[in-house]
């Protein structure tokens, strides 16, 4: 919406920061944020139970067996609290919340992956349109980070998902489409502020070839910043799912997902909270871990920018 | 200034054009013909042709989008399939829930964010003995309000319903009073109002925390407190009106987000307001509403942010001596 407006803020700002000796061997002090940074325990645990379930429930005969224990139904328990048969207990006709909760982990999963990773490639070739292309390019890429910028997330996804069919295909187009252009508005300042420091300079005086100056010079000095924004994504694609499956324009009908489980047992609230509470609980665990990645991330960037 | 003000105003104009053009193709391809909705499936083939020339939707594609162009620019945004109410009149009367809920929200969402915003941001990095309880305070902030951010907004509201509807009886769970009642009103707006404010609130705690680091971090709070001042003093005079400045300029990304969080909080709440509106027009594949509700969405959003920014650059004194 207001690229310019920000741009010009960021500037500012770095040009505060510069006092620090950012034009000195950055290239090195950017380098060694990105090869050692290191993720906070908990995240990393967390992430990696998620990879684990979620890596076994995409094998078919592990999926076979869950989705016959999903459609199962324990007529002597309806909305059991936990116990030995049922450790999280069952829904309203007997169904095992826990078997519903490991199923979701494949949504969970795939939805976040997907949606990070495209909005890594689109939001990065968006942004790099709209610094370094030629002037129409650069006003095209512009006008359209400005677009979607002013064209909420949650709707782009609603009438995709309207127009096309519930897919996970769907949900990660148009969360991708939202996110990179989050992300190009961020990337663009990084990249043009890059582009004034004094070691770009030189190898642009030196004529050295454009692409180099860039993989070498320009897009190394960017990467924390993709990377710490690759976890937030992949944080709110889970949060922008559940809102989705909430309306109805999530994943298809049959696919289960944590989303989807808190949309179903809303009635539910009342009679027996639990319900809502594992598939809630499930999906701020795994963002916490994604929201908490990036926030350490962003600090030990911070730290290595202030020590050099 | 002016200079400014026609290339943001021509930057405007190009994102709402493109934003205009994105809605129109992707509702085109919404299957499902509006005609066929209306006219039921036993509608006959001349009584189809009939309802098409009557909702124009027999012209080309480009006529039809800028015939709607022109309509929504003299403010007639259409009339509804369903209710066959003007779109104009339907936005104006859901207007009256979604905007006062909008600014309840945003009222709530800044008075929790900013205070402990400014607190983290403060008491983020004070070398000093006897500030570890304000550090460990900080931290907490900090991870509560992570904690807080990877709440999914249905969780969110269904735990304000559970504990202030069922358990303590003190709000109505859902549903709207109309305006006649102020009282009654006011308080069915509380709950969906204190959901959106807490998920707005804690992005905004980011925010505020940064803006209040980098400003403490500048050159004039260092010569202020050479001058005398405690930290407090240069953080109350020197800095806030800086963070002040970042706050407003954030807000209008954040409406984005604030809009489209009606959109599921009214859903939940039952409200009739302007989210509910794109909801149902949407699932109902009413393409006159919804295409004219969303473009009404987007110019809200990008007008409120061609206001700030004006505002911004006014109040701003760095940006008036840049412009120079």
């Amino acid at each position: 919406m207001s690229v310019r407006r920000q741009e010009r803020v960021e500037v500012q700002q770095g040009v505060q920061r510069g006092g620090r000796g950012r034009g000195s061997g950055l290239g090195t002090d950017q380098n060694r944020s990105v090869s050692a940074f290191r993720l906070p325990r908990f995240s990393l645990a967390v992430l990696s139970v998620l990879a684990l379930v979620g890596a076994l429930t995409l094998l078919p005969s592990v999926l076979s067996w869950l989705s016959e224990q999903a459609i199962q139904t324990d007529t002597n328990a309806l909305w059991a609290p936990p116990s030995w048969q049922h450790p999280l207990g069952t829904d309203g006709s007997g169904r095992d919340l826990g078997i519903h909760l490991l199923l979701g982990t494949r949504v969970a999963l795939i939805v976040p992956a997907l949606t990070a990773t495209c909005t890594l490639f689109l939001g990065s070739a968006l942004a790099i349109g709209a610094a370094f292309g030629p002037s129409v390019t650069r006003n095209l890429c512009a006008v359209l980070i400005d677009a979607l910028l002013a064209f909420p997330v949650l709707l782009i996804a609603m009438s995709l998902a309207a127009a096309l069919e519930n897919s996970v295909f769907t949900v990660v187009t148009a969360l991708s489409l939202g996110f990179s252009a989050q992300l190009a508005r961020i990337l663009k300042t990084e990249f043009l502020q890059t582009l004034q420091l004094d070691y770009v300079r030189v190898a642009r005086i030196a004529a050295l070839p454009k692409l180099r100056i860039f993989f070498r010079h320009i897009l190394p000095a960017s990467l924390p910043t993709i990377f710490a924004y690759l976890p937030l994504s992949a944080g709110f694609a889970i949060l922008a799912e559940s809102s989705l499956s909430y309306l109805g324009f999530g994943v298809s009908a049959q696919t289960i997902s944590w989303g989807k489980m808190l949309a179903e047992m809303q009635s539910a609230i009342t009679v027996f909270p639990l319900a809502v509470f594992w598939p809630g609980c499930a999906i701020t665990l795994v963002t916490f871990a994604l929201f908490w990645c990036e926030h350490a991330l962003v600090r030990q960037r911070k730290d290595a920018k202030n020590e050099s | 200034m002016m200079k400014h003000f026609r290339n943001r105003t021509l930057a405007l104009l190009a994102g709402w054009l493109v934003s205009s053009i994105l809605i129109f193709v992707v509702l085109r391809i919404l299957p499902g013909d509006s005609a066929q909705v209306i006219g039921g499936l036993q509608a006959g083939e001349e009584q189809l042709r009939q309802l098409r020339e009557e909702l124009g939707l027999h012209l080309p594609l480009v006529q039809q989008y800028f015939e709607w162009i022109w309509n929504f620019l003299r403010g007639d945004l259409g009339v509804s399939l369903f209710s066959r109410q003007s779109v104009t009149q339907e936005i104006f009367e859901k207007g009256q829930v979604t905007f006062p809920l909008a600014f309840f929200a945003l009222t709530i969402a800044v008075s929790i964010a900013v205070p402990a915003g400014v607190f983290a941001g403060w008491a983020k990095r004070r070398g000093r003995a006897g500030s570890r309880r304000a550090q460990t305070g900080a931290r907490t902030l900090v991870l509560v309000n992570t904690l807080a951010t990877a709440v999914p907004a249905v969780w969110a509201a269904m735990g304000v319903t559970l504990l202030f509807a069922q358990i303590l009886h003190l709000l109505p769970s859902q549903g709207f009073t109309e305006w006649s009642q102020p009282g009654k009103a006011l308080l069915s707006l509380a709950l969906p109002a204190l959901t959106i404010g807490l998920i707005e609130g804690a992005a905004l705690f980011r925010f505020v925390r940064a803006a209040t680091i980098s400003a403490l971090e500048a050159p004039h709070i260092l010569t202020a407190m050479s001058f005398g001042k405690t930290r407090f003093q240069a953080l109350i005079g020197n800095a806030l009106p800086s963070v002040a400045l970042s706050i407003v300029s954030v807000l209008g990304l954040q409406l984005a987000a604030l809009l489209s969080g009606t959109v599921v909080i009214e859903h939940f709440f039952a409200l009739p307001g302007i989210g509910s509106m794109i909801f149902s027009a949407i699932s109902n594949r009413d393409l006159a509403q919804a295409q004219s509700v969303l473009l009404f969405f987007t110019t809200v959003i990008l007008l409120f942010g061609l206001l700030l920014d004006l505002v911004h650059r006014k109040i701003d004194p760095r940006m008036r001596a840049r412009a120079l």
